[in-house]
């Protein structure tokens, strides 16, 4: 083992390094993986591919969804959360190593990748960024030496890229005009200062042709989950990593009397000490323990619901809900309680989770309109206007049991155009076209042989 | 860009649906097809339905089980054939138009054939009447929003040429994040006076007059609400609307959702050329709710729905509209002194809502339901038609369906005209258009024409909300309206 470490350090700890964020994503925050792909709906239709190429950015947008959908699948989710972070550490190593470095600068390549890791634990930064960045990551791995084609390269960056994948493109664009150029060249600095230029007239022109204010595409479209406001680590960590790159060739110059094998090791252990404290400072947020109680909801995991709660008080409307509705389910509460905590539960802030949380209570009490209310709600609630699987899901449950089934088609149609929604989708559109059938089902029967036609209103 | 993204959307779904089914796709009529007695399964129903002349192509899909393969020709009455193959019946535009107009007055004789299991099949062909009144207007204006509750996400207004199957938008809400646009109206479907309403935090009324825009504060003080629902009067000088404290409650039986109602609200008119909103003691009264005013085309008489104000919740099922009259003196914009009831809808157990006059000044068009106005929102909700020369009231039974039909208007030349319908599927209203003619006969109504409209009405998860025809293309510069309405520069209106 020694032996293979020190043959092969670079890999070993590149290795390390992914296990650590595989372990992470896997063990850890896996809740917040199933979060994100609740929060939107791939669709593989032409149409739904279209609607991405009409604003800039939107690749960006549609690859993350694309990956995103694969999040349904925990180990998958985390292997492509692993692939994307390690995936920045690489790219940032190829391009420090451009500039003539040695080996013993390889710790420096995981800050940028660390940094990511600490910007994800905003729940709201998506995927689409992620993608923007390991896209001008590789734009920058390109960079041609020769002025002409370096000049027609930073064009085509400044236009096409940044009609694909967004505002990230200005990392790249700056990386080429003033880190990668020669300073001490005029035709370097003009073809800098040039792809600088037509990145902000190609957002301008963009702020035209799409539906979109200018500042929203400066912030990036999609980036961030919510039209309004961003998080500005975001754009910190674009800066951070052009630092980074800027910084190689001194960091290099600097002289210590130690073997590169040995200097490498410090290195990397810096860079652990640094991730073991700014981790769980990242992450230790109350918002993961909604998520977490939405996810143990989702997979009815009622008795860990329980477990959790008696470890600390749910504080928040989305834990009392899941609580609430966990010892509805293992008979803790009665049904009288239940409906006095629905009552409370009706007049509660609503949020993304506490609509989710009534669906899902209102669904298992058979109150199915209500359960109906809240999953179209929840769809309208996602702030960038994508719609959700799981609630798209529920709403063909309702329709289907309140016996819409032209709607509920509708949306099982919908539904048949995704990886992890088709079958089930398949099967339920034979209750559909066979209505008869669903009295026999587990679920839907009793559902439908108690639904309630006397009519309340409920304000 | 949004039409550059309807061009793409009709050549990759072409390309896709040419490919799917043109590769193997019979290119001249089958031989010896096995005759069937029926009409043949299409999506839409566009059997027996009467067209104008300009209208998009009214292409089909051929929704038969198990279907291969399929052939479609159209022979006009007058002159001319066309055909088609493969499970979408496509047409080219302008081989259509040509097509129609060629048979103007007379009829396009569609047949069927359908390949299944290898054999070919053929089925009663059916008709579609072309029209010989014309649809003057280039399109229609209406807003696309999610059929939701009490939030909503992306929505906007949009317009789409009729001739063709462009959509743009005017004003879609990522301009301005978290906004509701709504009640977008023309004059007479000229779009030179139009005006819309924006909700949300940067809240306007914006109005449209003799080539000026303003943008005015939405709501008045005194009003003590916004200003909704608003219907032009003919000279353009001024504009009707409601203000409305609106509130909902949701159902717990299943085919039930929402019920949409008011605690109160009042009938007013705003004179755009001075700024100020004309009331009238007959038309904002206390224990009655006036709502939904609209000009008569001689400008003379508001119209406008009236109920006896009833408590909410318990008594939602008596709030009973009826149709109410009042006359309008433009020169001076004082209103008459007493208001006549047209249609007494509460005696009779029923509600109006919705009346929209002819602008011939004939009809009188309304919804009527069992209770309420929010019509979208009831299934029992109709189409009738009071002849005002006849006086006539009768139901557009060829029209109607189990499932709501609303938020009608008419065309400028009065033999056409549109309404929503929910008789798709029960939740996603639709765009039917239907024609009339001088004897008050109305014709099968037909869905609004997309060029595959399986996939687009199938994947379509908004409802087409308060359409309205247009003269002409709605020019606004949507960027610099998202600027001034995030600017909360706005003009005051005064009583």
């Amino acid at each position: 083992m020694k032996n293979i470490m020190s043959k092969y350090p670079k890999q070993c700890f590149a290795i390390l390094f992914a296990i650590c964020v595989f372990a992470f994503w896997m063990f850890r925050f896996p809740f917040v993986l199933a979060y994100q792909e609740q929060m939107q709906l791939f669709l593989w239709n032409d149409s739904f591919l279209m609607e991405y190429l009409t604003f800039p950015g939107g690749m960006a947008s549609y690859l993350g969804q694309f990956l995103v959908q694969f999040f349904n699948n925990i180990p998958l989710g985390a292997l492509i959360m692993t692939l994307a972070i390690t995936g920045v550490q690489q790219l940032c190593w190829r391009i420090i190593i451009r500039q003539q470095v040695s080996d013993a600068l390889y710790p420096l390549s995981f800050l940028p990748a660390l940094g990511l890791w600490l910007v994800m634990s905003d729940e709201d930064v998506l995927m689409t960024y992620v993608v923007a960045i390991l896209v001008s990551l590789l734009m920058m791995c390109f960079v041609p030496r020769r002025p002409l084609v370096r000049l027609l390269y930073l064009l085509l960056i400044s236009t096409a890229v940044f009609w694909l994948f967004g505002i990230a493109v200005l990392m790249p664009v700056v990386y080429i005009g003033l880190v990668f150029a020669n300073r001490h060249k005029a035709i370097d600095i003009i073809i800098g200062v040039i792809g600088i230029g037509v990145v902000l007239v190609s957002a301008y022109v963009s702020a035209w042709i799409a539906p979109y204010p200018l500042a929203r595409i400066m912030k990036g479209i999609d980036y961030f989950r919510f039209p309004i406001g961003f998080d500005i680590w975001l754009y910190l960590w674009m800066a951070l990593v052009l630092l980074v790159l800027a910084l190689s060739p001194v960091v290099q110059k600097l002289s210590v009397p130690i073997s590169i094998t040995t200097r490498l090791i410090l290195g990397t252990l810096l860079v652990a000490i640094v991730v073991g404290i700014s981790l769980p400072l990242a992450y230790d947020r109350d918002i993961y323990d909604d998520i977490e109680y939405d996810f143990m909801v989702r997979t009815q995991r009622w008795q860990d619901i329980i477990n959790k709660s008696a470890e600390m008080a749910p504080v928040s409307s989305t834990a009392e809900c899941a609580v609430a509705l966990a010892q509805w389910k293992e008979q803790q509460m009665t049904n009288q309680q239940l409906l006095m905590f629905m009552k409370r539960a009706n007049r509660m802030p609503k949020t993304e989770l506490t609509v989710m949380m009534l669906n899902e209570i209102y669904f298992r009490v058979n109150m199915v309109n209500a359960s109906q209310r809240f999953a179209f709600e929840g769809v309208e609630f996602i702030p960038n206007y994508k719609k959700s699987g799981r609630l798209i899901k529920r709403l063909a449950e309702t329709n289907l049991v309140n016996g819409e089934y032209d709607v509920a088609r509708k949306y099982l149609q919908m539904l048949q155009e995704t990886i992890y929604y088709r079958e089930w989708a398949d099967e339920t559109m034979n209750l559909v076209d066979h209505p008869q059938l669903i009295l026999q089902h587990p679920l839907y029967g009793p559902m439908r042989k108690y639904l309630s036609h006397k009519d309340t209103m409920f304000i | 860009m949004e039409k550059i993204s309807s061009i793409y959307t009709i050549v990759s779904v072409s390309v896709l649906s040419l490919l799917i089914c043109g590769l193997s796709a019979c290119s001249s009529r089958p031989n010896d097809a096995i005759l069937q007695s029926r009409l043949p399964h299409i999506y839409p129903d566009y059997a027996g339905v009467t067209i104008p002349v300009g209208i998009a192509p009214m292409n089909f899909n051929i929704v038969e089980a198990d279907e291969e393969d399929a052939y479609v020709e159209v022979e006009g009455s007058k002159s001319g054939n066309l055909k088609s193959t493969g499970c979408l019946a496509h047409f080219d535009v302008n081989e259509w138009h040509d097509f129609v107009a060629q048979n103007r007055g007379g009829q396009l004789l569609f047949k069927v054939y359908v390949k299944r299991s290898g054999e070919w099949y053929s089925y009663r062909p059916f008709s579609m009447y072309v029209s010989k009144y014309t649809l003057g207007e280039w399109g229609m204006t209406y807003r696309l929003v999610a059929p939701s509750y009490e939030i909503f996400s992306k929505m906007g207004i949009y317009q789409r040429n009729l001739s063709n199957f462009d959509e743009e938008a005017i004003l879609e809400n990522t301009q301005v994040p978290g906004m509701c646009i709504n009640c977008h109206t023309s004059n007479r479907t000229n779009p030179d006076a139009f005006t819309f309403h924006v909700r949300g935090e940067h809240g306007a009324t914006f109005v449209r007059y003799n080539g000026r825009d303003e943008w005015l504060k939405a709501k008045n003080e005194k009003l003590g609400g916004s200003m909704v629902y608003p219907y032009w009067h003919p000279s353009g000088r001024y504009c009707a609307f409601s203000t409305n404290d609106t509130h909902q409650m949701f159902h717990s039986t299943p085919h039930e959702r929402i019920e949409v109602y008011d605690k109160k609200s009042d009938v007013l008119v705003y004179d755009v050329a001075h700024r100020r909103i004309l009331t009238d003691s007959l038309i904002s009264t206390k224990d009655w709710s006036e709502n939904i005013p609209v000009f008569s085309p001689d400008g003379k008489s508001l119209y406008f729905v009236s109920a006896r104000q009833q408590i909410y919740p318990e008594d939602y099922k008596k709030q009973r509209y009826n149709l109410c009259r009042i006359s309008f003196d433009a020169a001076t914009g004082k209103f008459g002194n007493k208001v006549d009831t047209l249609i007494d809808a509460a005696s009779m157990g029923k509600s109006i809502t919705w009346p929209r006059p002819s602008y011939d000044g004939r009809y009188i068009m309304y919804t009527l339901m069992d209770y309420g106005y929010f019509s979208v929102w009831h299934n029992e909700s109709d189409l009738w038609l009071l002849d005002l020369k006849t006086g006539e009231n009768r139901p557009l039974r060829d029209v109607n369906s189990k499932r709501s039909e609303s938020l009608h208007n008419w065309n400028i030349n009065s033999h056409w005209f549109f309404f929503t319908s929910r008789r798709d599927d029960g939740l996603y209203t639709r765009i039917y258009f239907s024609s009339i003619d001088d004897h008050g006969k109305v014709t099968k109504p037909f869905l609004l024409p997309q060029q595959n409209p399986l996939v687009y009405y199938r994947r379509l998860m908004y409802s087409y909300n308060t359409p309205d025809f247009t003269l002409k293309p709605v020019k606004l510069n949507a960027r610099k309206a998202g600027e001034v309405i995030e600017s909360d520069e706005r003009i005051e209106t005064r009583f």
